[in-house]
C-alpha cells in the first residue's frame, strides 16, 4: 500500500509525481472514492462547492476570533466591572451568564460561533449523504484490508454518557453512519484549515514521554476517534504496536479505512476505555487526546484505573486535554466561556470537568503524577503525567 | 425518566430508564439512538429573527464566496489556456434546458441562505440545559 504522507514530503515536483500515482492507486483500489485528489494526506471532500463553503466558514471563523472575539472580551471586562464582577474570581456564574447575554457584542459572538458550527456540520453531513453509497463502500472495503485491523462489536452496550451531540455535532459520535467524515472535515474548520496534515495531533505527540527504561513496544490511545492522534503515535513511535479503541463504532470505520489509505498500521478496537479487553501489565504508553473532557467525572477515574491496569510497572499515563481543576486559573471570564462552551457548543461534562482535578483521581487509583510535565501549547494542553511505578 | 445530577454542576439531565443501547450493526453502520442537542432551538439574539437574519447572512457569504472562488478557477485556466473572452462570456445564450438547471441551482442557492427565516425557536440564551425529548433514531 502506497504511503500518501511519504509521496507528498518535499517539492511541488514530487507532489505532482505522487498525484498521478495517487490517481492509479484509485484505479485499481476500486473502494478508494477519490475525485478530487488530495492535500498531502488531506482528501479533499468531492465536490467545490462545499470546498469552497467551508473555506469560507473557516476564513469567517478567523474573522470571528480575531475582531468579534476581541471587541466581546472588552464589552464583557467593561460590564462585569461595571457590576462589580471581581475578573480574578470564578463568581457567582448565573450572575455573570445574566449581565454578559444581554450585550449584543456579547451574544453575537455565542451566536456566530454556534451557528457558524452548525453550518460546516450541515455540510459535510449532507456532502456525505449525497455520496452515501461509495462512502459507505470505501469504509466496508477497507475492513477487509490492511495494514492494522478493526476489531467492532455489535453487542457493546453504549451507555447514555457516549449518545450526546457533543460540541453539537450531528449524530454525535454514535448516531451517524459518516460521524468519522463529519468529525475528520468539521475539526479541520474548527483548526483554521491547518490541521490538513494533522499538524496539531503530530505536535502534541512531541510531548509524549517515554518510559524510564526507554522500551515502547505498545501503545493505546484511549478514545481514538478518527485514528489522527494514532498516526502520530506511530510516527513517533514506529518499533511500537499501537492501538486505538472508542465507543463509537461510525468513528473506528473512518479511523481504519483512513489508515489503510495513507498506510499506517494501527489496531482499532470497538470498546470502552474504562472496561478494555486487555490483559494486566500489557502496554508501555496509554494516552488519550480531548477524551476525557467529554465523559462524566465519574468515567475519568474509571478511564484512569483502566490505564492503570493495562500499563506495565514503569508504564506511563498521559491524557491530554484542557487545563482543569488547580491548573486553570478561574476567572469570572473563563467561567463564562466554559459556560458557553458547556450550554450552547453542548460539551455537556465541559462543567463538570472545568472543576475536576485529574491528578488527585489519577492518584487515587494508584500513579505517582507528576504535574510538571513538558508543556504543550499553552492553557490547552495538560502536562500531568502519570507514572505506574 | 432518571433525573441524573451532576453533583459538580446542578443541571438537571433527565435521561431514559434504559441507559444501553445496543450498536445498530444490522444496518452496517454501527449507528445507535442519541440525545439531540437543542442549539437549533435557541434564542442566541434578542429576537429568533434577529438570530435567523445573521445566520442568513453567514449562509449568503458562504454562497457567494463559493461562486467568488469557482470564478478564480475559470479565469485562471482561461488565462492558462485561451479560447474564451468575457465578451463570449457577456453574450452567452443558454438553451431552455439548461436554463432550467439554473433555475433549479438558483432556487437551491436561495433556500440555503434564506431557509433559516422561517426558523421557529423558543429557547432563551440563559436557559439550564434539558433533555426531555426521546432519544432520536441513529441513521
Amino acid at each position: 500500500m502506497l504511503n500518501r504522507r511519504e509521496l507528498f514530503a518535499g517539492s511541488a515536483a514530487t507532489a505532482m509525481t505522487a498525484a498521478s500515482i495517487s490517481k492509479a492507486m484509485a484505479k485499481e483500489a476500486s473502494f478508494d472514492f477519490d475525485p478530487r485528489g488530495t492535500i498531502g494526506m488531506f482528501e479533499r471532500l468531492p465536490s467545490l462547492q462545499v470546498e469552497s463553503e467551508l473555506e469560507f466558514i473557516t476564513g469567517y471563523r478567523s474573522w470571528m476570533y480575531r475582531s468579534l472575539t476581541k471587541q466581546a472580551s472588552k464589552r464583557s471586562v467593561e460590564l462585569l466591572k461595571l457590576n462589580g464582577i471581581d475578573l480574578s474570581k470564578n463568581g457567582d456564574l448565573d450572575q455573570i451568564v445574566r449581565i454578559l447575554t444581554e450585550d449584543h457584542t456579547v451574544a453575537m459572538l455565542v451566536h456566530n460561533m454556534e451557528r457558524t458550527q452548525e453550518q460546516f456540520w450541515r455540510l459535510i453531513k449532507d456532502e456525505c449523504d449525497r455520496n452515501a453509497d461509495v462512502l459507505l463502500e470505501e469504509m466496508t472495503e477497507a475492513e477487509k484490508l490492511g495494514p492494522g485491523t478493526l476489531h467492532l462489536n455489535k453487542d457493546l452496550d453504549i451507555p447514555d454518557y457516549a449518545c450526546y451531540e457533543i460540541h453539537i455535532q450531528p449524530g454525535g459520535y454514535v448516531g451517524d453512519r459518516f460521524a468519522g467524515h463529519i468529525y475528520f472535515y468539521g475539526t479541520s474548520v474548527v483548526l483554521a484549515g491547518g490541521n490538513q496534515q494533522d499538524q496539531l495531533q503530530v505536535n502534541w505527540v512531541r510531548g509524549v514521554p517515554r518510559p524510564a527504561d526507554g522500551k515502547v513496544k505498545r501503545i493505546l490511545d484511549q478514545g481514538t476517534s478518527c485514528g489522527q492522534f494514532a498516526h502520530a503515535l506511530k510516527d513517533r513511535f514506529p518499533e511500537a504496536e499501537v492501538w486505538g479503541n472508542d465507543v463509537a463504532g461510525p468513528m473506528l470505520r473512518f479511523a481504519h479505512m483512513n489508515s489503510v489509505k495513507l498506510g499506517r498500521d494501527i489496531h482499532y478496537v470497538q470498546e470502552l476505555s474504562e472496561k478494555t479487553q486487555f490483559p494486566d501489565n500489557h502496554f508501555d504508553i496509554v494516552t488519550s487526546n480531548l477524551l476525557i473532557h467529554e465523559v462524566p467525572g465519574e468515567k475519568i477515574k474509571e478511564i484512569s484505573a483502566e490505564a492503570y491496569r493495562t500499563l506495565r510497572p514503569g508504564g506511563i499515563y498521559y491524557p491530554l486535554d484542557s487545563y482543569t481543576g488547580d491548573q486553570l486559573r478561574g476567572t469570572a471570564l473563563s467561567h463564562y466561556r466554559a459556560w458557553r462552551n458547556y450550554r450552547w457548543n453542548h460539551e455537556v461534562w465541559w462543567m463538570e470537568y472545568y472543576n475536576y482535578d485529574l491528578a488527585n483521581a489519577m492518584r487515587e487509583v494508584g500513579f505517582k503524577v507528576d504535574e510538571d510535565g513538558p508543556k504543550g501549547r499553552s492553557d490547552t494542553t495538560r502536562n500531568i503525567i502519570g507514572y505506574k511505578v | 425518566m432518571a433525573i441524573f445530577s451532576s453533583p459538580l454542576f446542578p443541571t438537571v439531565i433527565e435521561k431514559e430508564e434504559n441507559l444501553m443501547a445496543k450498536s445498530n450493526a444490522k444496518s452496517g453502520t454501527y449507528t445507535v439512538d442519541y440525545f439531540k442537542s437543542d442549539t437549533h432551538r435557541g434564542v442566541l439574539l434578542k429576537d429568533v429573527m434577529t438570530d435567523n437574519i445573521v445566520t442568513a447572512l453567514i449562509n449568503m457569504g458562504a454562497e457567494v464566496w463559493a461562486y467568488h472562488r469557482r470564478t478564480l478557477v475559470m479565469e485562471q485556466l482561461m488565462l492558462e489556456r485561451g479560447g474564451i473572452t468575457p465578451e463570449m462570456i457577456e453574450k452567452y445564450v443558454p438553451s431552455k434546458t439548461l436554463m432550467k438547471s439554473w433555475e433549479a441551482e438558483r432556487d437551491r442557492f436561495i433556500g440555503n441562505i434564506y431557509d433559516v427565516l422561517a426558523r421557529q425557536a423558543d429557547i432563551p440564551i440563559t436557559s439550564k440545559m434539558k433533555y426531555t425529548d426521546p432519544k432520536e433514531k441513529g441513521n
